[in-house]
């Protein structure tokens, strides 16, 4: 009997071996890093009041310098993970730039604010670092995603001081103030960056924090969420 | 119930030695099948497992997250690093920073009877590194020899990866030639790295492998932090995106390669279970030949009042005890020769294990063979009334 | 009351449309302590009545009452039981297990029986003894003569008491002499032991220890007065040879 039982005990042994690699597997997000304490981000960094006048991305960042005071129409992406944990530091990309879940059926991206079918290069030079920062003048120890209403794919016209730039695509912004705007869709890519078009797609499940762990099958399933097929 | 002698289930194996062997071969072929299959799994799965670590943060290229080898960063990338990330380990008065290239590349082992040719030659994983490496991955250590010495053509290998090209014995792998891009390469150092994926690389001077590579640019950066922590890197990499990098945890990247291997260990495993239940159909076949050989003592043994199931039992007792003959041999020969044998892989080699579990999952199947090969027939012979048992020959 | 009763006992075996009924209403009583003689040509239903009373086969119509005890009633499992106990069984062709020793055949009914080894051995020797085959109990199958073979095959059907000895033409594989023996220790068991014996044989000659002869014919018996089951045609030529 305990000989069936230790072959029963290194059977299952096995199995567990075996199904280890489910928990290993997919995208393993460092939970352990650091807790993201959103509440500490200040309130006073967004406003709700959209600057009027406002250029893209793309139009200040070969011209701006360091010091500079800038403004500028993005959206908030660019990057698998746009928000860091941790750290109130994230990346927007410019309105032109194409982003998986404004594409057709047929796309590829495993996440919505993936800019896969973009030229790498193209992404580089269309992107920049947003910075959160605390008195200490050095980025706010918590994560920035969810403050102000802040999430991947939407909308944001930011407010601040060139901190760093170089040719290659190096692009830090300090931001003194924030809009968050809304989503665009398929066919209306610039839905979302005006006045009032704040709430634009954020009822729908599109970026819901689940989102990541969507395998590919499923990230491409826009036509699931509710939205409107155009 | 009232059983049949076990006796009697122990001498009914001498009945026909060829079947018996026949019988025990069989399922000794689909227990060291099981072995062999399970072997590869949990070896590849353990090497995985135990490879990278969670203090360590590996900066590569941005979209190629899931293969380090085909990813390609600047070459300015650790020194940007170094003031960038905060909380860098400091190991002997130096940053624990490691920069690295990794290639896989066709080498060939030379050796004094045969001239390389394209048969012996074999992809093998390449690690261009610095000797910053020993401070970052701790678990890797030169138990022999020294390490290599940039523009010596020189190298150090892995415990695995040497014996996947049949060396083994420090004498034998060091001084030994291995033949990359028609240059020849002295083995002066032999790695360990308890099990991980180290010891089936190949480790070469940064620079060299460079120029080998014909590149320009590192595949990734490791770092050692102090603490794990990994905001700084994750910061970093979100600031710098002249630089396109992606910070992953060293073990998370290990363990998703594990994920990305899973369907190949799947295949194994379902190939393993076809091939296995095809001996299973030809067991059955044989076992029942065996028992429709001896319907008329199975019809005498009922005439005697035995129930159907003091039958079955017997039976099935007798076909456990072939199978545990073949599977115990099977057993044998699987530590004796499948353990660490090498499989190379395009993440570079790892060893067949085959532990406990995988000897219990080996002898289980001989278990479950000997079991199903015996009640299928068994029944078959016992559904025949006696009457008409009694009358066959 | 005789101890095999059979009213009306028919079996038929059904093969694709075709039916066969190797035996077709049979009535017959068999005394307590008789030995009969089962005859007749090949395909009559002999063997077919036999199995009906050792319990391995069941009719399709028709009682059968053995001590009393209504065998067509009975469930598979209750009929094996009841074999272990009050049937024994020999067989044309002895029917040893070849991988065990003459000991251990004999020894194999027992074992479904609740006795200690020290009575198992008992029974077994005394089994052994009174068949003249002590000396070579632990002697296989293979090792034996035709004749020793089928002594070990009656001291098994002797060993656990049974009321009750089937036979199927025990001395059909035997040479004369072998089947003189054989029919000698039958007779033995039959008269020493009281023994009810059924026999079936093709052999007129060895119907001579017998004390009743029935003769079967395509599932019925032949002679009218077969249920004269005390009938003494047959003269009784205990341990005798019969000429050749
Ligand atoms: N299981 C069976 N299925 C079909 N026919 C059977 C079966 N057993 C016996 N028979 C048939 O019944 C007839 C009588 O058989 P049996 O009792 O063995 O005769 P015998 O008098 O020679 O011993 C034969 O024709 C035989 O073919
Ligand atoms: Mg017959």
């Amino acid at each position: 009997m305990s000989r069936n039982t230790h072959l029963l005990l290194g059977l299952s042994a096995l199995f567990i071996t075996l199904n280890g690699c489910d928990q290993g597997g997919g995208d393993t997000t460092a939970s352990n890093d650091v807790g993201p304490t959103r509440a500490t981000i200040p309130a006073a960094f967004f406003t709700t009041d959209r600057p009027t006048e406002v250029v893209d991305l793309i139009q200040i960042k070969p011209t701006a310098s360091v010091g500079d005071s800038v403004v500028f129409l993005a959206r908030v992406g660019g990057r698998v993970e746009p928000f860091v944990d941790g750290l109130a530091i994230f990346t927007v990309a410019d309105p032109s730039l194409l982003s998986c879940e404004l594409m057709g059926d047929e796309d590829h991206c495993p996440l919505p604010w993936d800019y896969c079918c973009e030229d790498p290069n193209g992404i580089t030079a269309g992107s920049a670092t947003i910075r959160l920062n605390g008195s200490a003048g050095t980025p706010i120890a918590a994560n920035a995603e969810g403050a102000g209403g802040l999430e991947p794919l939407k909308f944001v016209i930011v407010e601040g001081v060139v901190n760093e730039r170089n040719d290659e695509g190096l692009f830090v912004i300090d931001a003194t103030e924030i809009w968050v705007g809304g989503k665009p869709m398929r066919g209306m890519p610039r839905r979302g960056s005006l006045a009032g078009e704040e709430n634009e797609g954020a009822s729908t499940g599109d970026t819901d924090a689940g989102e990541h762990d969507h395998g590919d099958g499923v990230a491409h399933d826009h036509d699931g969420d509710g939205k409107p097929d155009h | 119930m009232r059983r049949l002698p076990f006796e009697y289930a122990v001498r009914n194996l001498g009945r026909s030695p060829s079947r018996l062997l026949m019988s025990a071969g069989g399922c000794g072929l689909v227990v060291l099948l099981a072995m062999a299959a399970g072997g590869f799994v949990s070896g590849m799965q353990d090497s995985l497992k135990i490879s990278g670590s969670p203090r360590n943060v590996i900066l590569m290229g941005a979209g190629s997250e899931e293969s380090v080898e085909r990813s390609e960063i600047p070459m300015r990338t650790p020194g940007i690093a170094a003031t960038g990330i905060r909380g860098i380990a400091i190991a002997a008065g130096v940053e624990a920073i490691s920069p690295e290239v990794h290639l896989a590349i066709p080498i060939q082992l030379q050796t004094e009877t045969e001239s390389p040719t394209e048969e012996n030659e074999a992809n093998a994983l390449f690690r261009g590194i610095t000797p910053s490496a020993f401070l970052v991955h701790q678990e890797a250590r030169l138990t022999e020899g020294r390490f290599p010495e940039t523009g010596a053509d020189e190298v150090a290998i892995g415990r695995l990866a040497a014996r996947g090209l049949g060396l083994e014995g420090e004498d034998r792998i060091l001084g030994s030639t291995l033949v990359v891009d028609e240059r020849p390469f002295t083995i002066v150092g032999v790695i360990d790295a308890d099990g991980g994926v180290i010891e089936g690389e190949i480790w070469i001077p940064l620079s060299d492998l460079l120029i080998i590579g014909q590149r320009d640019t590192l595949s990734c950066v490791v770092i050692r932090t102090t603490d794990g922590d990994l905001t700084s890197a994750h910061g970093f990499a979100a600031t710098r995106l002249d630089l396109e990098l992606v910070a992953t945890r060293e073990s998370d990247y290990y363990a998703s390669l594990a994920a990305f291997f899973k369907p190949i260990r799947f295949m194994v495993m379902i190939t393993a279970i076809l091939v296995a239940a095809g001996g299973v159909i030809g067991g059955l076949n044989t076992t029942y030949a065996a028992f429709a050989s001896r319907v008329r003592e199975i019809g005498t043994l009922q005439t005697l009042g035995y129930s159907r199931l003091a039958i079955v039992r017997s039976l099935v007792e007798e076909s456990i005890l072939t199978a545990s003959i073949g599977a115990l041999v099977a057993a044998a020969i699987g530590i004796l020769v499948l353990d660490q044998v090498t499989i190379r892989f395009s993440m570079g080699v790892f060893g067949i294990q085959i532990g406990p579990g995988v000897v219990a999952l080996g002898l289980l199947g001989g278990l479950t063979l000997g079991i199903v090969g015996a009640v299928i027939p068994a029944i078959r012979c016992l559904r025949l009334p006696v009457p008409e048992a009694l009358r066959s020959s | 009351m005789s101890l095999i009763e059979c009213r009306d006992l028919t079996r038929t075996y059904t093969r694709g449309s075709e039916k066969i009924t190797p035996l077709d209403g049979l009535h017959l009583d068999i005394e307590r302590g008789g030995f009969v003689a089962l005859m007749g040509p090949s395909g009559s239903g002999k063997t077919t009545l036999l199995n009906l009373l050792a319990g391995i086969d069941r009719p399709t119509r028709g009682s059968l009452l053995i001590d009393g005890r209504p065998v067509h009633t009975l469930s598979r499992n209750a009929l094996a039981e009841w074999r272990s106990e009050a049937v024994g069984y020999v067989f044309q062709l002895y029917n040893l297990v070849p991988v065990l020793t003459a000991y251990e055949n004999v020894e194999l009914p027992l074992l479904l029986h609740s006795l200690s080894r020290k009575e198992r051995h008992q029974k077994v020797a005394a089994a052994l003894d009174l068949v003249g085959i002590a000396d070579r109990s632990d002697h296989y199958p293979r090792q034996l003569s035709g004749g020793q073979e089928q002594r070990v095959a009656i001291a098994r059907a002797i060993v656990t008491d049974p009321t009750l000895i089937l036979a199927d033409e025990p001395t059909g594989d035997l040479d004369r002499e072998s089947a003189t023996n054989i029919m000698d220790l039958l007779k033995r068991l039959n008269t020493e032991l009281g023994r009810t014996i059924v026999m079936v044989t093709h052999d007129p000659k060895t119907t001579v220890w017998c004390d009743t002869v029935l003769h079967l014919e395509k599932g019925k018996l032949a002679d009218s007065n077969a249920d004269d089951s005390s009938g003494t045609e047959s003269h009784n030529q205990t341990m005798t040879e019969i000429s050749s």
